[in-house]
């Protein structure tokens, strides 16, 4: 009988490898024997499970019907759970003599980690190996299928030093991050789980922020490719969700007490002291105190870091809570008749404001420097913000007064004009100063304060960079502007909103697609019929748009039960017709954004 | 290049002889179809079926290149894998010895599952022969347990029950512990049972723990109850060591009682009381009801006080001389006066009067020697008498001359023993008793003094009264009531029952659960009483008690002038080996 020099064959068991015989050996061996029946029994008894003791009762197991295969099978799966077992019990014991171990197996069992049954075996050797020979990173990054099966710890090892393949690997997960974030603020049956209404610890236990966590374990190289990828998306796309994610993967690694990453992160304590307020919306002198600490402690050569605060001060949560506390601050003031430059708490909020509002434009010109508030913000445009809420007090207190008609004349014409000159001049030079108009609208739309809400929604259109137009903000308002549903049959309400607000934004797709749509679903029926006409016409997509968009837009149209084609009276006088859909009652009225 | 192969090899020589009556297949196609399906299958090379597969493809006209593709490319290697990761485990650490195991507990394991009486019993229909690999299966101890378990759970199964016995045969009947699997087959059964008495023979040290495997056993079914009673009863007819036989045969009955086994029937049968039907039936009657009743105790006394009774063995059943001995001893026992004289004679007939055969006179014809026999009936009805009276400590003093004078008849040290038990298991009797060491506890004394042969009894009742929870007592009262029992050990010590009272404070050490100072006083008293020369297995087991220093550490002074010191000294001197 002649042997044949074992060769990697991908055809066979795979264990030629490792010396042991395989197809090839044993089809010369049948071919070139002179005995098969002989060969075959001497095939059986070198290749079968080599311990004696078991002969005298395989011959029962056999009477039984139980194939030997069944038995091989069965016993390999066994002995396979065994040792992986094994494998990671040595895992956590003391690495010297560990890693000798793992180190021998690994030399042994390598070779045949295509096979599939022993590759989990091999796996759980590379699971539990600190570090990994780069020559067996090489073979699983090489082959698809090896890779596929590879655990997360032992990836680890392959992604950093292959930022393309960890990449190919991330980019899902931030896409999928992405479109769950939009998913929330585009939902036009979504009234209830509101964009900011989850708690940051709520927020990072979402799948992404998880898998992203455990990709990179406690891999510090790792982790700032994730937060490169960030930047550079966050730069190419201006999307302020990749901000959310920076801040909810820090929070996560927190979480899982990460120290490998979390104590040299520059941003984490800034970050925790920050996700802190913004759970319990509130932030007190202490914590102030610990946030301009760390604005004014950053050291000469490390400049960038700012890149990553503003970049955490730019997530739309952040930016939520500190135009939301300021507002509340500066009522305080107002009762108490105080100065908003004398609050050193609403200062630093405006500081952190401006500083997260300036992140795209510190990251893309790598010009890493705390913008300047402007002072006037604080001494002209504040001031005048707060009259304008003052009138809004005013009239709300009055409406609870006795009927005196002279005084009721004198109140709403003292009490109802439009915003004060200063608040629309400062709204088109300051970001700071779009986004505390913006919030006070949201503040009059939670009190359902037509009059409030319609004086500064006519000059918000004016505001820097279009920033009444993004999306979180949109979400919000439009989501408070639906329980206010009876407004939208009188004239002005509509000319103020639409002709004055939203109109002024048309161009922009998300307004139109998106969150216009949405507020027609519901108060579609409240609108004169003239009105909704024009609005529907201005909506029609066009061909540039997704599937997605015509079919919603085709749905309203029989929701609202008007054709397209039907041409708008626009000279007859406004008449009520029979709709079979005027019945219908809406949420609007029951609504209750609290 | 063009595979080359031997014609003849692949069709020539078949293993094994041919069968002549043998016939080609009816249907060749179907045959080589059904055969390439075969081979198809992952590993079929490894199939113990493959030969029989390969010849009737052969016959059919298969083509030897297709086969060894076929094997070829569908060779997957499992059990090399197998082989592969057993390897691995040693390298990873787990022993071959381990590793060894799992592979044959998974084969242990799968024969369990899937294990069918119907088809291992197939061996006997389809072989002539025991097969080989049944016979080499025995030699492996991991085997031979798997038959055990398997036999458990089948006892009907064939196979199972031939690899038993082959298992006797071999020589391995020690390990076989089940007694359902023993009690199938008769020469098993027959071994095990032997290897039981042999033990129970030959271990003077732990007889009681032999008796109870022993009946255990005996007593698993009424087949093997017959059988091994028939037995025994044969070999105590030896004039060696047949008395041996005699109470491991009584053992084995007061085990069965115990465990509400109606055997009485089985022993009337073999103790020959048929010929004297109505003595057999009185005593069937209350040995079955296990209690005695005064018709039948009338029938016996009647019986055995006339001119031809029956045998004094058919009497000395120790069953109903338990319940005798009860009912004259135990205090509450109520029996009518008119009756009492027959249970005070049948119970001194019993263990006075000799019967012994005549020389050169007909077997039929025996002498019975009733000299002692008005002399125990006087014996027992005072030490009944006495007993029976609820006296206090004081009345009993007064008495104490004739209770004595009594106890010297072993069967009133017996009844005695018995009514002590009763009385001082009460569990007020020590609240109420205000001496040193209250007078039952030293008529136990005297017993002990006059019966060696009850000193075992005694220090079984000592042992349940030192173990015996006594919470109402004050804790130093405790303590002191068990020095009291301490000293009654020691007196047991001195009337020569050493070794099982060294044995018991010897355990009570190990255990931990006695205070530590009662040891200690043990310890002294038994010093102050002892002196040499001592025998190796008295200094085997009381020097590790005196050597301990928890024990005795406080008790050694300077100088080894103290009896400790004395003790060790002289032990090392003279009994380096231990």
């Amino acid at each position: 009988m002649i042997m044949s020099t074992p060769a990697k064959n991908n055809n066979g068991t795979g264990l030629e490898d490792v010396n042991i015989p395989g197809q090839a050996y044993l089809r010369e061996a049948l071919t070139s024997c002179t005995d098969p029946l002989k060969a075959i029994e001497s095939f059986q008894l070198e290749n079968g499970v080599l311990l004696p003791s078991l002969r005298p009762m395989l011959p029962l197991l056999d009477l039984h019907g139980v194939r030997r295969l069944d038995f091989h099978t069965s016993l390999m799966e066994e002995l396979r759970d065994k040792l992986i077992a094994h494998i990671n019990e040595m895992g956590q014991k003391e690495p010297r003599e560990r890693d000798k171990k793992l180190k021998e197996l690994l030399v042994k069992s390598f070779p045949v980690v295509r096979v599939k049954s022993l590759r989990p075996v091999v796996m759980a050797i590379l699971r539990n190996t600190q570090h990994i020979d780069d020559k067996y990173l090489k073979i699983l990054v090489r082959d698809r299928e090896l890779y596929a099966d590879t655990d997360t710890e032992v990836k680890r090892q392959i992604w950093r030093d292959n930022q393309s393949l960890f990449g190919d690997e991330v980019s899902p997960l931030l896409s999928q991050y992405i479109r769950e974030k939009e998913h929330i603020l585009f939902d036009h049956t979504n009234l209830n789980n509101l964009f900011f209404h989850p708690t940051p610890k709520v927020r990072r236990q979402g799948e992404v922020v998880q898998k992203l966590a455990n990709m990179i374990g406690t891999s510090v190289k790792l982790y700032d490719m994730v937060l490169q990828f960030l930047r550079t998306l966050f730069l190419r796309t201006r999307n302020v969700h990749y901000c959310t994610l920076r801040a909810e993967l820090l929070m996560a690694l927190h979480d899982l007490e990460v120290q490998e990453i979390i104590s040299i992160d520059p941003c984490h304590k800034f970050t925790w002291c920050l996700d802190a307020c913004i759970r319990e919306k509130n932030v007190d002198i202490k914590r102030s105190r610990e946030l301009q600490g760390f604005l004014d402690n950053i050291k000469r050569g490390q400049e960038q870091v700012l890149g990553d605060l503003s970049m955490t001060l730019c997530d739309p949560y952040a930016i939520n809570f500190l135009a939301t506390s300021a507002i509340k601050i500066l009522h305080h003031l107002i009762n108490n008749e105080g100065m908003p430059r004398d609050n050193q708490i609403l200062i630093l909020l405006l500081r952190m404001l401006a500083l997260g509002l300036s992140a795209w434009v510190m990251i893309d010109s790598q010009d890493f420097k705390e913008p300047k508030l402007d002072c006037q913000v604080v001494t002209k445009f504040l001031p005048a913000l707060m009259s304008l809420m003052v009138d809004d007090q005013c009239r709300s207190l009055h409406a609870k007064l006795p009927p005196d008609e002279r005084e009721s004349a004198l109140t709403t014409i003292e009490h109802s004009g439009p915003a004060p000159d200063a608040v629309e001049a400062y709204i088109q030079e300051s970001s700071v100063a779009s986004i505390l108009a913006m919030y006070y609208t949201l503040h009059t739309a939670r009190l359902k304060d037509r009059v409030g809400v319609l004086r500064v929604l006519a000059i918000l259109s004016a505001c820097k960079d279009d920033r009444a137009y993004e999306d979180p903000f949109l979400h919000s308002l439009i989501a408070l502007l639906i329980p206010m549903s009876e407004e939208f049959a009188t004239e002005d309400f509509c000319t103020t909103l639409f002709d004055e607000f939203i109109f002024a934004g048309l161009t922009r797709e998300n307004v139109t697609s998106r969150h216009m749509l949405k507020l027609l679903w519901y108060v579609h029926n409240k609108l004169p019929a003239g009105r909704l006409a024009t609005l529907m016409k201005a909506m029609q997509p066009t061909t540039a748009h997704n599937e997605h968009i015509h079919k919603l837009y085709e749905i309203l149209q029989e929701r609202i039960g008007t054709g397209a084609a039907e041409t708008p009276v626009i000279e007859a006088p406004p008449m009520e017709f029979d709709s079979p859909l005027k019945s219908v009652p809406t949420p609007g009225p029951h609504y209750n954004v609290q | 290049m063009e595979v080359e192969y031997d014609d003849s090899g692949w069709q020539g020589r078949a293993k094994g002889q041919t069968n002549p009556e043998e016939t080609l297949e009816d249907n060749p196609q179907k045959t080589i179809q059904e055969c390439l399906e075969k081979f198809l299958t992952p590993d079929y090379i490894m199939e113990p079926g493959i030969f029989t597969q390969l010849k009737r493809y052969f016959q059919s006209g298969g083509s030897p290149e297709e086969v060894i593709s076929m094997l070829s490319e569908n060779y997957k290697a499992v059990a090399q894998m197998a082989n592969l990761l057993a390897e691995w485990l040693i390298l990873a650490g787990v022993k071959v010895t381990e590793v060894q195991a799992m592979v044959e507990n998974h084969l242990k394991e799968m024969i369990l599952k899937s294990f069918d009486p119907k088809k291992a019993d197939t061996i006997f229909t389809e072989e002539g022969e025991t097969p080989d690999w049944l016979t080499e299966m025995i030699d492996h101890y991991t085997w031979r347990s798997l038959i055990y378990r398997l036999a458990e759970e089948y006892p009907d199964c064939l196979m199972l029950n031939f690899t038993i016995k082959l298992i006797s045969d071999a020589g391995f009947q020690s390990e076989i512990t089940s007694i359902s699997t023993a009690a199938q087959q008769i020469e098993v059964f027959s071994r095990v049972l032997k290897t039981s008495i042999v033990k129970f023979l030959n271990n003077p040290d732990d007889v009681h723990g032999a008796i109870q495997e022993c009946a255990r056993m005996v007593c698993h079914g009424q087949h093997t109850y017959v059988y091994s009673q028939v037995l025994i009863q044969v070999l105590s007819q030896e004039q060696k060591g047949g008395f041996n036989m005699k109470r491991l045969s009584q053992e084995i009955i007061k085990y069965a009682l115990q465990n509400n086994q109606n055997v009485t029937p089985i022993t009337m049968a073999l103790n020959g009381s048929a010929v004297y039907p109505q003595a057999c039936q009185a005593l069937t009657s209350m040995l079955t009801r296990n209690t005695l009743n005064p018709a039948d105790i009338t029938v016996l006394f009647r019986n055995y006080s006339g001119s031809d009774p029956p045998p004094i063995d058919l009497i000395r059943n120790p069953q109903f001389l338990e319940l005798l001995v009860d009912a004259l001893f135990r205090s509450g026992v109520k029996i009518n006066p008119e009756h009492k004289p027959k249970y005070m004679f049948l119970l001194a007939y019993a263990s006075a009067v000799i019967d012994q055969p005549a020389k050169k006179r007909p077997m039929t014809e025996r002498m019975l020697n009733k000299e002692e026999l008005k002399s125990t009936i006087q014996a027992i009805e005072k030490a009944h008498t006495i007993c029976n009276v609820d006296q206090g400590s004081t009345e009993l003093i007064a008495e104490l001359q004739t209770l004595y004078n009594c106890i010297k008849y072993p069967v009133v040290g017996v009844g005695v023993i018995r009514w002590i038990e009763n009385v001082v298991m009460e569990p007020s009797y020590f609240k109420l008793s205000t001496d040193s060491c209250p007078t039952h506890l030293a008529v136990l004394d005297e017993v002990a003094a006059v019966h060696p042969t009850l000193q075992q009894q005694i220090l079984f009742l000592l042992i349940r009264l030192f173990e015996s929870k006594q919470d109402e007592l004050e804790i130093l009262v405790q303590l002191e009531m068990k020095k009291m029992i301490l000293d009654r050990m020691v007196n047991l010590l001195t009337r020569g029952c050493v070794v099982p009272v060294l044995r018991y404070i010897k355990q009570c050490c190990a255990i931990e659960d006695t205070d530590i100072s009662l040891i200690r006083y043990f310890v002294t008293e038994v010093l102050e009483t002892i002196t040499h020369p001592y025998s190796p297995e008295f200094v085997q087991l009381f020097l590790p008690m005196v050597e301990n220093e928890e024990i005795t550490g406080t008790m050694r002074g300077e100088g080894d002038n103290d009896p400790v010191s004395e003790f060790i000294v002289h032990c090392k001197a003279h009994y380096t080996t231990v």
